[in-house]
């Protein structure tokens, strides 16, 4: 058996690959390759049953040549330095794949939440807000919400974090509720993210929306706000895929003519579950739950799960289909995806596709440290402006130098950051 | 004033006229700090005031030598007298009677039993004040610092001076004494057979008159005993003898009631009432062991005889609580019945609460709703009544008929006449009950009886008793027949039969109960209710012990919270750490939320279940209490609101965070769980219901044990051979008794797998296991947790679809390298787990108590290459273990014991409802003897199958061969169990679809005789799977069972 699997070691050779393609010098690949500041600490919790416990903490700031680092917290009782580590890089890479001017890092507490009371957790986010408090803030570093954690989870740290630097600082920390320092938008923002970043694909292959149909799995926040804007543009959703909680498995709906996003969402509940027996009675095929990638359409949009798209799976995709975007992350399994360019479907990485996320968690940023907050309709149109150009600029040079989306992607961020660091003549 | 026929207003009148001078003479009685001369005086006065004729009305009282009457008292032109009685015979009488003046009246017969009323009252109040001038001069006597002992002399006078028979029955009770306490002359005058007199004196009912006194020689005899008692005993020792004896005799009627059992039930209430209402509010004073004596005789009458519950009931019931009872007892003239099981644990639980409301003042604000009971051999005058005694016979029909004519009988019941005094008794009842919504819950004396768990098998109807009287009695008539009758439901006749309980008599009690909650709407419905559960069986968090307890809370109607539903969970909690949620990010919170309520819709009189969402938005405002229930999601976030700021047409869910922050809420369910099993001294589960402002106690039970939650027992000097884990930390109650295969993830060689792609196809090789392997026959052995969302490497990424049809999950904490793995306790689906029975159990093999088979999991035959071919590239990391074969024979019992603390796996042979055996052998065909045994669903099923099999036209359909797999092969079919067929096809297009026709026909019409059999139905009971040669040969598919190793299908000769 082979070396065990490492998260931080896989992302470490995806980013080696293109080292090697932007021909980096050692030191900057050095640099890169290993976050440039890790903390660990301990936090100790008084128990609401009067004993005390010692949770273990991190951050990483794997780089912040661009800008103050941006990543989530996460909780979770097997959190590991190794995949915190891997995470804060693949942050780096979606900021400066977005062209925003921020770094990347990484957070976390090995705790879990299931295990402990709403104070027991508060304590724990306020003791972790003590022990990096110098290294974080709107200058430095600015986490977010991520596996466990929420927004209410935020309020308390920047509580502490306010009350500790003696001042308002909504700036500090991201993915707050709106009127409390959040940013309206930030819903819908991945979903559109994903369609703008698709209405430009279209325009390379000399389509527009109305020319396209489309087949989506997942009709959670990504999928209805990526199907809503889509049919804006003219486009036709055929079908839409999703899990049922009751049936314990997945189904297709479909309907040739185009699905109505409004009457499917009246028939949705607030985990993307479509009424079965509703949608039948309104004229919907009900298939199986993988349909969805068989289906007659030019553009395909998974917006589920990872790893839907396999080399089983992947002769059972449509003749018809000339794009894929990746609305969840990672649902293209590498050897798949080498199958669909050499059939010339356009794929736009996840890295590139639902990088609306992060962008309006910069907008939040932005308007936090301002603070001054904007309509939603400026929040999306400078969501559109921001994720047009990073597709722009990734397109131009997949097109200059012959490569795959993906990999122009991961080359056109590596490659910001490390002009970056070197124009700070770090290397 | 007319001579024709009274009006009915008038009637009325007359009677409250009644009921007021009844009441005015129930106050003077009482009162007895008044002289009883103007007692007696102020009834006579008050009299007329009863009768029609006020005016020209008078009365008049003789009471030994005194004479009352009213102020003008003329010759009486009509009179009517009672005499008045005591126990000493006639002492008086009491007359009414009209003046001579304008028509000659009548009186009409109430006004008859009005007097006779009147006169029983007046003896009784004559008896106790005699007794309590007796007793009132015997303290008397010990009064001052030297007890005159000598003076019971003095008291033996009184007592031949005013009671004889109190006399000999206490001189009776001396010689008694005197001969135990070995007195020889006492023995003599034992021994000569003179004291059968007394026997005879006693015996002699008080409540029927006696004119003559003792015979003079009874009171010499007793004359004779006082004598010898005088030369034996101590001045002090006969005194204080006396004493005790005449304070007990107060209370003998009620004792005599009781001790025969061929009283009634109406004497018994009658004696209950007459105790109390001589000295209200708490009856008669009696000594502390009488008074036992008494609670424990009216236990065994009114409520049960088992030994259990006497024993918890009778430190809390006191003869005041029955007193409060048997006026909402609608007792049938010979009724010798009980209120039923159901009834009794309400009725012992709110006593016991209020016994500790001082100590926990939360306690004190939990009611009850106000109920009504109809003992349980009502059903036997209901039956006798309408000629239906042979429907006892019922039960020891075959299966089959029982549920065929089980909708007969129920129709039958429901067309049936009530006998008229049930009908009075229920048309009472609805008066009080007034009308809102009641609930009419069977009683039987089976249920909930300490160390049974037979719930929920017998009906409970909610009506919504809207309308006119009239129409809500027949209503309640209704459902009083139907819940009769579902004692003769083929489903509870089934569980007894699987109990051993078949021919134990079964009576069936029923309670009527308003059902706690408010109008909202047109609905009726309590802001939330549920379930509590003193030992938590379901932990979620290994910080959780079973002391915290389980909250199971839905809104609207409790019966959510008590049927498990596959598509809607409620919301759990343990009261001993409210904060340790199961679920902790709002998503899972909004997820795992209840979505529907169940609520009496008043305008259609029906029970109905209804979208939270919808019934919020419609009528949300009017709930009381709402703002405590439901929370906004917004934002990705869960806030509750004040009531004036909740926005019902945003998103809410329903999270009780109001309800479970304010803590009095879960505060008082913990005191009522932690003071219930104490006193009961055993787990119990209550049913509550919350209207907005408290909470209402609806049921308690000894924690149902269900195989579910009953504690294994766990064998003593298990072989360490057979031993396949043991662990004891965070152990649950449950037992697995046959477990045919282990999926066994090793832990070790997960976590060395190259890439997460590889641990991956882990996740979806277990997945196609879950699907192959026989339903809940096998169980999921791996490292860390299941269900991992995050770090892959932390534990096998799979959905709760993926290991649905599993027995139980288990979770190795096997120490890694770089973690310490942390257990998940299932939380990624615990709620799915709890819903389906799936056990969960974490083993710690670093613990030194604990251990886990290693070398056999790593040694013993891997199958899965055999069953899922297209990954047996990872039969390193997953390995597959057929027992029997590993084993010879033997299965794997899975015993969980959380009294114990402690779960273990061992080897052992299989149980004997799943016998070894042939199936094709003919010797196992159905006889009609075994025919509703439990485990012949599979026989059944084999028969059919074979019976397709032999009858189905090969050539015809293109037909090759014909299978048999999963339950029914493995003799494991349960009532809804389907039969898996594969069917080998090769002929054409056509063909097969003639062929398909065919079976479904045999599949509707399986499904309607299972239904027969047993209740279930599936809309077709054949699973059909069509093999083509392709398949067979490339062995894609179910073509794998062929000539598997595991499991293979079993062919059928085809005809």
């Amino acid at each position: 058996m082979a070396r065990p699997y490492s998260a931080f070691a896989v992302a470490q050779s995806q980013f080696d690959r293109i080292a090697e393609l932007l021909e980096l010098e050692p030191g900057t690949r050095e640099l890169l390759r290993t976050p440039i500041r890790e903390y660990a600490f301990s936090i100790p919790v008084h128990m609401d049953n009067g004993t005390v416990e010692v949770f273990r903490g991190f951050r990483v700031q794997h780089n912040d040549a661009r800008g103050p680092a941006k990543g989530g917290i996460r909780f979770h009782p097997l959190e590991t330095l190794d995949s915190i580590r891997a995470l804060a890089m693949w942050m780096t890479w979606k900021c400066a794949v977005a062209d925003l001017p921020l770094g990347g890092g990484k957070g976390g507490v090995v705790c879990d939440p299931h295990n402990l009371t709403p104070r027991e957790q508060e304590q724990i986010c306020r003791g972790w807000v003590r022990q990096v408090v110098r290294d974080i803030g709107p200058l430095r570093d600015v986490p977010a919400p991520d596996v466990m954690t929420t927004a209410q989870h935020m309020l308390w740290m920047l509580d502490e974090y306010e009350t500790i630097a003696g001042g308002r600082y909504p700036g500090a920390f991201t993915g707050k509720p709106v009127g409390m320092g959040g940013s309206l938008g930030r819903q819908e923002a991945t979903g559109f993210g994903v369609i703008f970043t698709l209405v430009e694909a279209l325009g390379l292959l000399d389509l527009t929306p109305q020319q396209t149909r489309a087949s989506v799995q997942g009709f959670g926040a990504v999928g209805q706000a990526a199907i809503a804007l889509y049919h804006e543009l003219g486009g036709t959703t055929v079908a839409v895929a999703c899990w049922n909680q009751a049936d314990q498995q997945a189904y297709t709906f479909r309907r040739t003519d185009g699905v109505d996003p409004d009457q499917l969402k009246s028939i949705t509940n607030r985990y993307g579950d479509i009424d079965v027996a509703r949608a039948r009675e309104l004229g919907y095929e009900v298939l199986a739950g993988d349909a969805w990638l068989e289906q007659e359409a030019e553009v395909l949009i998974p917006a589920a799960l990872e790893n839907q798209i396999t080399p089983e799976n992947v002769q059972r995709i449509s003749p018809t289909v000339r794009l894929i975007a990746e609305g969840a992350n990672g649902p293209t399994d590498p050897e798949a995806d080498e199958q669909l360019l050499s059939r010339g479907v356009t794929v736009i990485p996840d890295i590139l596709a639902n990088a609306g996320g992060v962008t309006c968690s910069y907008f939040e940023q932005v308007q936090s440290n301002g603070n001054y907050y904007w309509q939603k309709d400026e929040v999306v149109g400078r969501l559109r402006v921001k994720m047009t150009e990073a597709f722009l600029d990734v397109a131009d040079q997949a097109e200059r130098k012959s490569l795959s989306l993906r990999d122009s992607a991961y080359l056109t961020a590596i490659d910001r950051v490390a002009r970056a660091c070197r124009d700070r003549g770090w290397v | 004033m007319s001579d024709t026929s009274p009006k009915p207003v008038t009637q009325l009148s007359e009677r409250s006229k009644e009921l007021r001078c009844l009441y005015r003479i129930e106050e003077l009685l009482s009162d007895r700090s008044r002289d009883f001369d103007r007692v007696l005086q102020e009834i006579v006065n008050c009299l007329p005031e009863a009768w029609e004729y006020t005016s020209i009305c008078q009365a008049r009282l003789v009471l030994e030598d005194r004479d009352y009457t009213t102020a003008i008292f003329d010759a009486p032109v009509v009179s009517v007298s009672e005499p008045i009685i005591t126990r000493s015979g006639q002492v008086g009488l009491i007359e009414v009677s009209y003046r001579a003046s304008g028509a000659v009246r009548h009186f009409v017969p109430e006004e008859e039993q009005l007097l006779q009323t009147i006169a029983g009252r007046i003896g009784l109040a004559v008896e106790h004040r005699e007794l309590q001038q007796v007793v009132h001069e015997i303290d008397q006597m010990r009064g001052g610092d030297r007890p005159a002992y000598h003076q019971w002399h003095t008291i033996v006078e009184l007592l031949v001076r005013t009671d004889q028979k109190l006399y000999a029955r206490m001189a009776r009770k001396l010689l008694a004494h005197m001969c135990w306490s070995g007195v020889r002359d006492a023995s003599c005058l034992f021994g000569d057979g003179d004291v059968a007199y007394l026997q005879a004196a006693e015996e002699t009912g008080h409540n029927a008159p006696q004119g003559t006194a003792p015979r003079p020689d009874i009171l010499e005899s007793s004359a004779r005993i006082f004598e010898i008692a005088e030369q034996n005993l101590s001045e002090r020792t006969i005194f204080t003898l006396l004493q005790k004896w005449l304070k007990e005799d107060k209370a003998s009627f009620i004792f005599r009631t009781l001790v025969n059992l061929d009283h009634p039930l109406t004497d018994v209430a009658d004696a209950v009432r007459r105790f109390i209402d001589l000295n209200p509010p708490d009856g008669l004073e009696i000594t502390e062991a009488t008074g036992k004596g008494i609670q424990v005789l009216l236990i065994r009458r009114m409520i049960t005889n088992q030994l259990e519950y006497i024993n918890v009931a009778k430190r809390h019931l006191t003869i005041r609580d029955f007193y409060d009872l048997i006026d909402h007892v609608i007792i049938p003239a010979r009724s010798h019945g009980v209120i039923g099981g159901k009834a009794a644990g309400l009725f012992l639980a709110a006593r016991i609460l209020r016994s500790y409301s001082k100590e926990r003042p939360l306690l004190a604000d939990v009611a009850t709703p106000n109920t009504w009971y109809l003992p349980s051999d009502s059903l036997h005058y209901f039956m006798n009544y309408n000629d239906m005694e042979e429907m006892f016979e019922q039960k020891y029909k075959p299966m089959e008929e029982i549920r065929g004519e089980y909708p007969h009988i129920v129709d039958l019941f429901k067309s049936s006449r009530f006998p008229p005094e049930i009908v009075h008794g229920l048309s009472m009842a609805l008066d009080d009950l007034g009308p809102n919504p009641i609930i009419v819950r069977s009683s039987s004396r089976l249920e909930d009886r300490f160390g049974s768990a037979f719930s929920g098998k017998y009906k409970s109807l909610f009506i919504a008793n809207q309308g006119t009287k009239q129409q809500r009695l027949a209503a309640l008539l209704d459902a009083v027949a139907e819940v009769y009758s579902s004692l003769f439901g083929p489903d509870p006749i089934q569980y007894r039969v699987e109990r051993g309980l078949l021919d134990v008599r079964e009576e069936m009690g029923v309670i009527i109960q308003q059902v706690v909650g408010n109008r909202v709407g047109d609905y009726f419905l309590p802001t939330c209710a549920g379930l509590a559960f003193s030992a938590n069986e379901f932990r979620w968090s290994a910080r959780l012990s079973r002391e915290d307890g389980l909250v199971r809370l839905v809104p609207g109607l409790g019966t959510r919270a008590v049927d498990r539903t596959a598509d809607d969970y409620p919301v759990l909690i343990a009261p001993g750490q409210p904060g340790l949620r199961v679920n902790s990010t709002p998503e899972e919170t909004a997820k795992y939320a209840p979505a529907k309520l169940d609520a009496m819709n008043l305008a259609t009189n029906r029970f109905e279940t209804i979208g939270v969402d919808e019934f919020l938005k419609a009528c949300g405002e009017e709930l009381p209490g709402v703002e405590r229930m439901v929370s906004t999601f917004a934002d990705g976030r869960l806030t509750q609101h004040s009531r004036l700021m909740l926005d019902f047409s945003s998103e809410l869910v329903v999270t009780f965070g109001g309800l479970i922050d304010d803590r009095t809420f879960i505060s008082t369910i913990r005191d009522m769980l932690e003071v219930l099993e104490t006193e009961i001294g055993a787990a119990v589960d209550i049913e509550f219901a919350y209207d907005g402002r408290r909470i209402w106690l609806l049921q308690c039970r000894p924690q149902s044990r269900s195989t579910d939650t009953e504690p294994a027992p766990i064998p003593k000097n298990i072989d360490e051979r057979d031993l396949l884990f043991r662990t004891c930390r965070h152990v649950s109650n449950g037992l697995l008794p046959d477990i045919s295969h282990i999926v066994y993830v090793d832990g070790r060689r997960y976590g060395l797998l190259p890439s997460a792609k590889e641990m991956r196809a882990v996740g979806n090789a277990v997945s196609r296991l879950n699907k192959i392997l026989p339903k809940r026959r096998f169980v999921l052995i791996g490292p860390g947790r299941w269900g991992s969302r995050g770090d892959i490497r932390q534990g096998v990424s799979v959905g709760y679809a993926d290991i649905s049809n599993t027995a139980a999950l288990m979770e190795v904490a096997t120490e890694g390298a770089e973690f310490t793995p942390d257990l998940s306790f299932g939380t990624h689906f615990f709620q799915d787990l709890v819903e389906a029975s799936i056990r969960y159990v974490p083993i710690y093999p670093g613990d030194e108590a604990s251990t886990l088979d290693e070398r056999f999991l790593s040694r013993a035959h891997n199958e899965l290459a055999d069953l899922v071919p297209e990954f047996a590239a990872l039969d390193q990391v997953i390995r597959v273990i057929d027992v029997p074969k590993a084993t010879g024979g033997r299965i794997l019992r899975v015993l969980q014991n959380a009294d114990l603390n402690e779960a273990v796996g061992l080897f052992a042979d299989p149980t004997a409802a799943q016998p070894a055996r042939s199936p094709r052998s003919p010797d196992h065909r159905p006889t009609a003897a075994v025919r509703s045994a439990p485990d012949d669903h599979w026989r059944w099923r084999y028969e059919m199958a074979e019976r397709i099999a032999e009858r189905i036209d090969a050539g015809r359909y293109g037909l090759k061969a014909m299978y048999i797999i999963g339950s029914v092969k493995n003799a494991a079919a349960g009532a809804g169990s389907d039969i898996d067929l594969l069917v080998h096809h090769a002929g054409n297009a056509k063909q097969l679809r003639e062929l398909q026709t065919f079976l479904e026909g045999w599949s509707v019409c399986l499904d309607e005789l299972n239904y027969q059999r047993t209740g279930y139905r599936t809309g077709g009971l054949l699973d059909v799977h069509y093999l083509t040669d392709a398949d067979i040969e490339s062995r894609t598919s179910y073509a794998v069972k062929i000539d598997a190793v595991t499991d293979p299908a079993e062919p059928l000769s085809l005809g």
